[in-house]
């Protein structure tokens, strides 16, 4: 359990990073840095993104899988890394980090 | 056939032909033998046709009927060769009729009269309207004679004309009577039935040679089966019949094909869709974060992130360096004017003539909106002299840039405001100090539409030209003052929001706020007073009205030198927001937390938190002053500011503080003659320090956008630019604005607009004089468009800077210490000690020359000269 928060710390420690959430395969969040509405939010709709993102990459080529997902947007970028059973996501403000 | 011929016998019927059908002799069969039986017929019927040749036949004796117009007659030999129709020389069977015209008839009548043959027909020979007639020989006497005469003209024809009919009529009518029976079909059947050969008889003669005739037979028995022979027939094998037609019938009809197939039946419905958020209770949690495989899937995924994050830290991929391009050549034309620009300028005759702005400030959310305070140039005295009924009244002026003529709100203040601040959150609140040193707030929310009206609609609004100009300013009273006893004892010289994420409570500490929206601000006045206040001192707003306490209150200590500070400006430390925050931590504050636990991290947040209580001071008295406002642990009372530092710089009250917008541990501090640059936590000295100029600099902004550019404004109206980068002893320009000393200075940038009007950005410099007009100046590119890395060049420079004063302060230790073996090994003087090392007392408070004799007073100069060389 250590090792998750450490990893957890070692991911906030990046510069301009805002929020760390672990889903688990079905949308439920398991852990998150930010708060609780946000969380609920982001883990039912980067869920349903990721699976779609999946499929179209399995559609495309069913030997190939998705590894790793990025979402910009003006004011944040979204990195999503699902598991066989765990989504990753982190949220990161680019103008901050690069600043 | 027999027949019984005479010459004048009357011939027999005749019978019938060999030529006839067996049918037609049949019919005849009952007659028997035709001609026996004829013969007796004819028989009878000659005796009777023999006794008068004259007499007309009658039907009785001739079977066959005369016919209408015909008159069989006899004609004797004599009257044949008269009429030359001789038998057998004239007339014949072949031919026989012959034609006598009327008038040998007529003569004859008159010559033989009843002898005559001819006598029975006269009377019918006189009718006849022709003038032949026609005399036919009848050969087989069939009409009783052997001749006979037509009588009437029908008869001859009828006689003459069917002359070919005739000859095979002669044959049928005879056939016709004999036939007395109708075959009706029975005929057939008996010809069905009957036996006919259809081939000639085989005749067979069989003969036996003479020498056997009359032996004797010998007669044996046989059995009937060896009697016949039977010819079987030869089955064989391989027949050779072939068949040459076959019947085979072939009907096209479609396979039938029978088939059953079952869909899965099911909604499809979306498997993320929640009704309701679901959640895991915590010992769920727990037992997923336990799983060791937890662990390892989190920290194998978590690899994927640490490149694109770093990444991101370099550099922003998405930047469009092509837009960003076009920045380089700005900067290359450093030797161009550059020269502020006069946007818009607002004065309002009534209100603001012959007024000092003390202070101009931006609404924060409205573009084009700009607020300024006038206030009566005059002092204290003065003021009392002209007592409060005379006095205009205090205004806050609200200006919008597309009306520059009348101001679009006027904020009432019981007396003038010196400074004044809209909520960079809620800009319907502006809190403002008084100078009689209550803090002073509105609420301008009903007024808000007007103020956010664009070009347009105050286009609208001008009244034609012809009627009178009656525009009337709404007038916004205030809502709040704070309570008089609790306030200022002296004008209120700064006021200001404190950050989102910085809150104090009662006891001066830093907290960290419970929700965003800034609620407390802070003033000082020249009483040397801070006060921190809160706006949730009350449930409600309006409810502070004349009860509004301070939250926190404290005072920058008396000098060492009896010194009382009035503090005209403070700068705090815009705090760096983000942390990583825990939220069990909650509200505890960070004298608390430091108690209690001392683990690396959380010292290394008090620190951050630390700063943040530490400001600059602007003082009456010139001083630049570096306090912490959160008092010491031992000092009981909390009422005094822990001074850091104080720095006599200025030699007359400073007018302005600046915190730079790049670095924020960089103050630029203005007053008297010149200005500083300070740096935090660096108390040997300033930065820079730059050289007196020949009036008083009253006010000075650092530039949103470029970090080495600030302005300068000076009293006798004129206004300096300096950038660091370019030279850093004098201003890079300088340029009048306007003919009465500037009283404030605010800058702002306007970003690119989205909507309609400037499409670029736009920076704009307000300058507020003293007589009453807020000029508008628009920044040039050249002074508001950063360079790629000037930060970075202005941070070495400011390194530069401070390296610099290090190596100073450790020459100067090095030269006191030579300075003191000289004096020890030449004069036998007590070395003086000099503090040069820090400089945490205020030096300046006048110059101690006491009885000192020569060596000390060179002692003394050069030691303040050292201090001295400390400020440059």
């Amino acid at each position: 359990m250590s090792e998750v928060e450490e990893t957890i710390k070692r991911l906030s420690s990046h510069k301009g990073v805002e929020g760390i959430v672990i889903v688990n395969s079905e949308g439920i969040p398991i852990r998150s840095t930010i708060d609780n509405n946000l969380t609920i939010q982001y883990s039912a709709l980067i869920t349903q993104l990721a699976a779609k993102a999946k499929s179209v990459v399995r559609d495309l080529d069913p030997q190939n899988d998705l590894t790793f997902l990025r979402l910009r947007t003006k004011k944040h970028e979204i990195m999503v890394a699902p598991d066989k059973e765990y989504i990753l996501i982190v949220i990161q403000n680019p103008h901050e980090a690069s600043s | 056939m027999t027949e019984t011929t005479g010459p004048d016998k009357p011939p027999t019927r005749i019978s019938k032909q060999p030529n006839e059908t067996p049918a037609e002799s049949l019919s005849d069969a009952p007659a028997g033998v035709s001609s026996d039986a004829e013969t007796p017929v004819a028989a009878t019927t000659k005796s009777v046709d023999v006794t008068s040749p004259a007499t007309q036949a009658d039907p009785i004796q001739n079977s066959n009927k005369v016919p209408d117009g015909i008159m069989p007659l006899f004609l004797t030999g004599a009257t044949q060769a008269l009429y030359k129709v001789v038998i057998g020389q004239d007339v014949n069977e072949g031919s026989k009729y012959k034609m006598i015209p009327k008038a040998d008839f007529l003569a004859d009548f008159q010559s033989r009269l009843a002898i005559g043959d001819f006598y029975p027909a006269k009377a019918a020979v006189m009718a006849y309207p022709q003038d032949q007639l026609l005399l036919a020989y009848d050969a087989e006497w069939q009409y009783g004679q052997n001749f006979f005469l037509c009588l009437t003209v029908e008869a001859k024809d009828a006689l003459l004309n069917p002359i070919l009919a005739e000859a095979n009529a002669a044959e049928e009518p005879v056939e016709q009577k004999r036939s007395g029976w109708v075959p009706l079909g029975s005929d057939k059947d008996i010809e069905h039935e009957t036996v006919v050969d259809n081939r000639e008889l085989v005749t067979i003669k069989l003969s036996r040679k003479r020498k056997y005739f009359g032996s004797p037979c010998k007669f044996m028995d046989r059995d009937a089966a060896d009697g016949h022979y039977e010819i079987r027939t030869v089955k064989d094998a391989t027949p050779e019949v072939l068949r040459v037609q076959l019947s085979k019938a072939i009907q096209s009809v479609p396979v039938m094909c029978d088939a059953i197939m079952q869909t899965i039946w099911f909604k499809p419905v979306n498997f993320s869709a929640q009704y309701e958020s679901l959640r895991l209770d915590d010992a769920k949690k727990d037992a997923v974060m336990r799983n060791p495989d937890f662990s390892m899937a989190v920290q194998t995924v978590a690899a994927k992130f640490e490149r694109p994050l770093r990444l991101n830290a370099i550099m922003d991929i998405f930047r469009d360096d092509f837009a960003d391009l076009g920045e380089e050549d700005v900067t290359i034309d450093q030797g161009s004017h550059i020269a502020l620009q006069e946007y818009q300028s607002f004065t309002d005759l009534k209100h603001s003539k012959d007024r000092s702005i003390a202070c101009v400030d931006w609404h924060p959310a409205q573009r084009g909106i700009v607020a300024m305070s006038c206030v009566q140039r005059s002092t204290q005295y003065e003021r009392i002299e002209v007592g409060f009924a005379n006095r205009k009244k205090a205004l806050i002026l609200i200006w919008s840039f597309f009306d520059p003529i009348h101001p679009q709100l006027m904020l009432e203040a019981p007396d003038d405001i010196l400074c004044f601040r809209f909520h960079p959150q809620d800009p319907n609140i502006v809190v403002g100090g008084c100078i009689n040193g209550q803090v002073v707030l509105w609420d301008i929310s009903e007024h808000h539409d007007r103020l956010k009206q664009g070009r347009k609609e105050k286009l609208a609004e001008v009244p034609e030209i012809g009627k009178e100009a009656k525009v009337e300013t709404p007038v916004s009273r205030y809502i709040v003052v704070s309570s008089i006893e609790h306030s200022h004892r002296a004008p209120i010289t700064d006021i200001g929001w404190l950050q989102k994420s910085l809150e104090v409570n009662k006891l001066g500490d830093i907290v960290d706020p419970s929700d965003s929206s800034q609620k407390q601000l802070y003033t000082t006045s020249t009483d040397g007073q801070i006060l921190f206040w809160d706006l949730r001192y009350k449930p409600e707003v309006k409810l502070l009205d004349l009860v509004w306490r301070p939250l926190f209150k404290t005072s920058i200590p008396t000098a060492e030198g009896g010194l009382e500070y009035g503090v005209l400006k403070i700068s705090l430390h815009p705090q760096v927001e983000k942390t990583v925050r825990n939220q069990s931590e909650g509200n505890m504050s960070v004298a608390a937390k430091a108690a209690e636990s001392s683990s690396a991290k959380d010292i290394k947040e008090k620190d951050e938190k630390s700063f943040a209580s530490k400001f600059f001071c602007a003082t009456e008295e010139g001083d630049v002053v570096y306090a912490d406002w959160i008092p010491e642990k031992e000092d009981k009372d909390g009422s005094f500011c822990h001074v850091e530092f104080a720095a006599a710089v200025h030699f007359a009250p400073m007018s302005d503080l600046s915190r730079s917008p790049f670095f924020p541990d960089i103050v630029l501090s203005v007053g008297g003659w010149s200005f500083h640059i300070w740096k935090e936590k660096l108390s040997t000295g300033p930065l820079l320090s730059s050289a007196t100029a020949p009036c008083f600099l009253t006010a000075c902004n650092w530039s949103p956008t470029r970090p080495g550019v600030f302005f300068i404004g000076k009293e006798d109206g004129s206004i300096e630019m300096w950038d660091l980068l370019d030279k850093s002893h004098g201003p890079s320009a300088s340029q009048n604005v306007c003919s009465a000393a500037i009283s404030s200075l605010t800058i702002q940038h306007l970003p690119q607009s989205t909507s309609g009007g400037r499409s670029g950005a736009q920076q704009l410099l307000g300058v507020g004089d003293d007589e009453g007009t807020l000029h508008l100046l628009e920044v040039p590119r050249a002074l508001s468009r950063a360079a790629k890395n000037e930060k970075t060049f202005v941070k070495a420079y400011f390194e530069r800077e401070i390296q610099r004063l290090q190596y100073v302060a450790e020459r100067r230790i090095i030269r006191a210490k030579e300075k003191g073996t000289w004096e020890a090994s030449t004069v036998k003087l007590p070395a003086k000690k000099e503090e040069l090392s820090s400089t945490t007392a205020p030096s300046l408070s006048g110059n101690k020359l006491g009885d000192v004799d020569s060596e000390e007073r060179e002692k003394r100069y050069l030691s303040w000269v050292s201090a001295t060389l400390t400020c440059c």
